[in-house]
């Protein structure tokens, strides 16, 4: 491997300050003095007013449209949990009305509530039975379908 | 600090505080924000966010015709944390007031207690299954320290009816007894949760942390029970047990050819909302789960048996005593009377002791049992249904010289009523026993409806084997001991029994019986059968007690299933007082 030796640094000719040993040539003074005097001048500022102002109403309006948006999804969300409580609300009314069909449909209900307007059970001795064939009302009787025993010894009108 | 401390001591002085000071809120800012930070952050995540449980709605239980017999509605679990409460007595009051409760128990629960560690207990139970709107008007009071937790309320419309087949639920809603513990878990569903976060008033913090998984409710079930036949069954079973000053009873109706089951009581029953305040005994569904001495009822697998394997023919006659002899026990029919001859339809119509004995005898004690197995004696059932039992029936190189007396007449035997009632089932199908079964099938979440399976079937006997004993039946209830059983328009064939009870806890019998008559109707085209057992009843002839409540319960069935008389059965080969 072989190391590099570090560069050495010279000056570039004609750069830097003039040495004292080096002489001053009388006719570049003369031409010095006769030219106008060069300065720096900066270049000329863009205006930057307006684009602040651009920047500044943008960045406003998104923070007025992102305000804006999270109010509106806040507001949903409100809105959604309170309609997922009536929901869940009418959900509970709409079983606790199932169970009042339930309850008032049940035989026990109905026989009380039959019982207090005056109905009784028909007595199974006063059940006529009528006996049909196919189905026809009007059609002649089954010889073979008669009557139980209770209907043979009288028991049924 | 000296005044006279020069000002360059001072400053440093200062600077040295400033510096320990800075560092120790440097510190202590590095311990809580990088060595604490996770433990910190999770634990300002656990008292923001909020874990709601929420639980499965349980399914609906529905009779046959879809109408509910238990639901369950969304409730409130009131609960109180005793190290929050402030005023222990107030709080009492209005808890108590609000809730209907004794203020002296509520106030013995708000007390601060400690565990055996010295951990205050901080979850005290108030109440469960508190409705919605008197939770709500509890939560405005805003007691501190009482809480408020989501469960469900299960409700039985019809209070008290079918107790003993539904079962019930503990506070919990897990199913504990009957049909509510055999599908628990179709019936309890799988519970859900949501997750919010609150601010520290309690309100929800939208667009943070809302998980919500949705609880999945339970599916409904389908019952093959009828809720009017039930009614009715229940209601003539309530006065049967009353009228006859009975100890208790039990009815049964089913379908013979689906094995649906309409109407399964046991007297006495109980509400199961608040099973608690009833007596264990009766939670029991006796119509599975009671084992008793069937008696006559039993003479139908004696005289099935005869006739399937041949060895009595329809119109043979015997000459049948009033009493029999076998080894030490002599045997007598009910009432006396001078030998007669009989046929095997007339043994069956006037329920002669003696004359089943002679049949079975003549049978063969290895054929007589294989036939009782047949029939499904010492066998469950099928319907699985909780706390249901096999019957006892020894297996026949165990039974003594005397069994082959006893057994036949349906003592020495122990069934359950549903199968003596499926017993009369086959008979009335042909000769086909059809598996009982209770459930139709279930309901989906998406309302899809599940049928359940079709019952099991399998022949017993044949079906003119079935037919004859079915003309036997319906030649008993015509002019045998069954004539109680008559149904207005429809002809009827069922047998009774009239079964002494064995001593509870001695060998031997005692003088209480149980009354039964099982049997089908219309006798020529079945379409129901129907077991009324009576279990201690004042009058103990099965055809004096339990005829008439089989005779109700059809009354009511018939009309409700509008179901068709049909043709008188032709009567069996008879000898005896026929008509």
């Amino acid at each position: 491997m072989s190391v590099a030796a570090p560069p050495v640094r010279r000056r570039p000719p004609g750069r830097g300050k003039p040495s004292a040993s080096r002489p001053v040539r009388p006719n570049a003074a003369k031409r010095r003095r006769g030219r106008a005097t060069l300065r720096v001048v900066r270049p000329a500022r863009p205006r930057r007013l307006p684009f602040l102002a651009i920047s500044l109403f943008v960045v406003g309006l998104l923070i007025a449209a992102v305000a804006g948006v999270q109010a509106v999804i806040a507001q949903s969300s409100f809105r959604m949990d309170d309609l997922s409580r009536q929901a869940q609300q009418l959900q509970q009314r709409n079983g606790e009305l199932r169970l009042e069909i339930a309850e008032l449909g049940s035989p026990k209900h109905l026989e009380r509530a039959a019982r207090r307007m005056g109905l009784r059970e028909p007595d199974p001795s006063g059940v006529r039975v009528l006996t049909v064939r196919n189905g026809d009302p009007n059609g002649p009787k089954d010889s073979g379908n008669s009557p139980g025993p209770a209907m043979a010894a009288g028991g049924v009108p | 600090m000296k005044a006279g401390t020069p000002p360059a001591q001072r400053l440093v002085a200062l600077l040295v505080v400033l510096t320990l000071g800075l560092g120790g809120v440097l510190f202590r800012l590095v311990v809580l924000q990088v060595k604490d930070a996770s433990a910190l952050a999770s634990m300002a995540f656990r008292q923001r966010v909020k874990d709601i449980q929420l639980p499965a709605t349980r399914g609906t239980i529905y009779d046959r015709g879809g109408r509910a017999l238990a639901m369950s509605l969304p409730a409130k679990a009131v609960f109180a944390d005793p190290v929050i409460v402030q005023d222990r007595n107030r709080e009492a009051r209005v808890v108590a007031s609000i809730l209907h409760l004794k203020r002296r128990v509520v106030e013995t629960r708000l007390r601060p207690v400690r565990m055996k560690d010295g951990t205050p207990v901080r979850f005290v139970y108030l109440a469960r299954g508190v409705d919605l709107q008197t939770a709500a008007r509890l939560e405005k009071r805003q007691l501190p320290g009482i809480g408020f937790v989501d469960e469900s309320r299960r409700y039985y419309p019809g209070k008290d009816l079918a107790s003993q087949v539904l079962g019930f639920v503990g506070t919990d809603g897990t199913g504990l007894d009957g049909l509510e513990a055999q599908y628990q878990d179709v019936l309890a569903g799988r519970p859900g949760h949501h997750v919010v976060e609150e601010d520290p008033r309690g309100a929800f913090i939208p667009q943070a942390t809302n998980e919500d998984v949705p609880p999945v409710p339970g599916n409904d079930l389908l019952l093959t029970l009828d809720q009017d036949i039930q009614y009715q069954a229940e209601s003539a079973l309530a006065s049967a047990v009353k009228s006859n000053h009975a100890k208790g009873g039990t009815v049964i109706v089913m379908n013979p050819q689906t094995g649906d089951i309409l109407a399964m009581a046991t007297y006495p029953w109980f509400d199961p909302a608040n099973f608690a305040r009833s007596k264990p005994s009766t939670w029991e569904n006796g119509a599975v789960a009671d084992v008793y001495e069937p008696g006559s009822v039993n003479k139908v697998i004696t005289a099935a048996a005869a006739l399937e394997t041949g060895t009595v023919r329809p119109g043979q006659t015997f000459e049948i005593p009033d009493h029999l002899r076998l080894y030490d026990h002599v045997f007598h029919d009910a009432h006396p009377h001078a030998p007669e001859r009989m046929t095997l339809g007339d043994i069956i119509a006037y329920s002669s002791n003696v004359g089943a004995i002679t049949v079975a005898g003549k049978l063969g004690r290895d054929r007589f049992s294989s036939s009782l197995h047949r029939f499904g004696f010492a066998h469950d059932t099928g319907l699985d249904f909780p706390g249901e039992s096999a019957g006892l029936l020894a297996p026949v190189d165990r039974w003594s010289g005397t069994d082959m007396g006893s057994i036949p007449i349906g003592q020495g035997i122990g069934v359950t009523p549903l199968q003596m009632a499926s017993v009369y089932a086959t008979i009335a199908n042909g000769g086909v026993w059809v598996q009982p079964r209770l459930v139709r099938g279930t309901v989906g979440e998406d309302g899809r409806t599940t049928a359940g399976p079709a019952s099991p079937t399998r022949r017993v006997v044949s079906e003119s084997t079935a037919r004859m004993v079915t003309r036997m039946l319906a030649y008993a209830v015509e002019s045998g001991t069954g004539v109680e059983a008559q149904l207005p328009g429809y002809w009827v064939a069922g047998k009774t029994g009239t079964a002494r009870k064995p001593l509870p806890h001695a060998r031997g019998y005692g003088t209480k019986y149980m009354a039964s008559f099982i049997g089908f109707l219309p006798a020529s085209r079945p379409s129901l059968v129907i077991a009324a057992i009576l279990d201690e009843p004042a009058t103990v002839f099965g055809g004096v007690a339990a005829a008439p409540l089989f005779r109700e319960i059809a009354h009511a069935a018939v009309a409700r299933l509008r179901i068709p008389p049909a043709s008188k059965p032709p009567l069996p080969p008879h000898v005896v007082r026929a008509g």
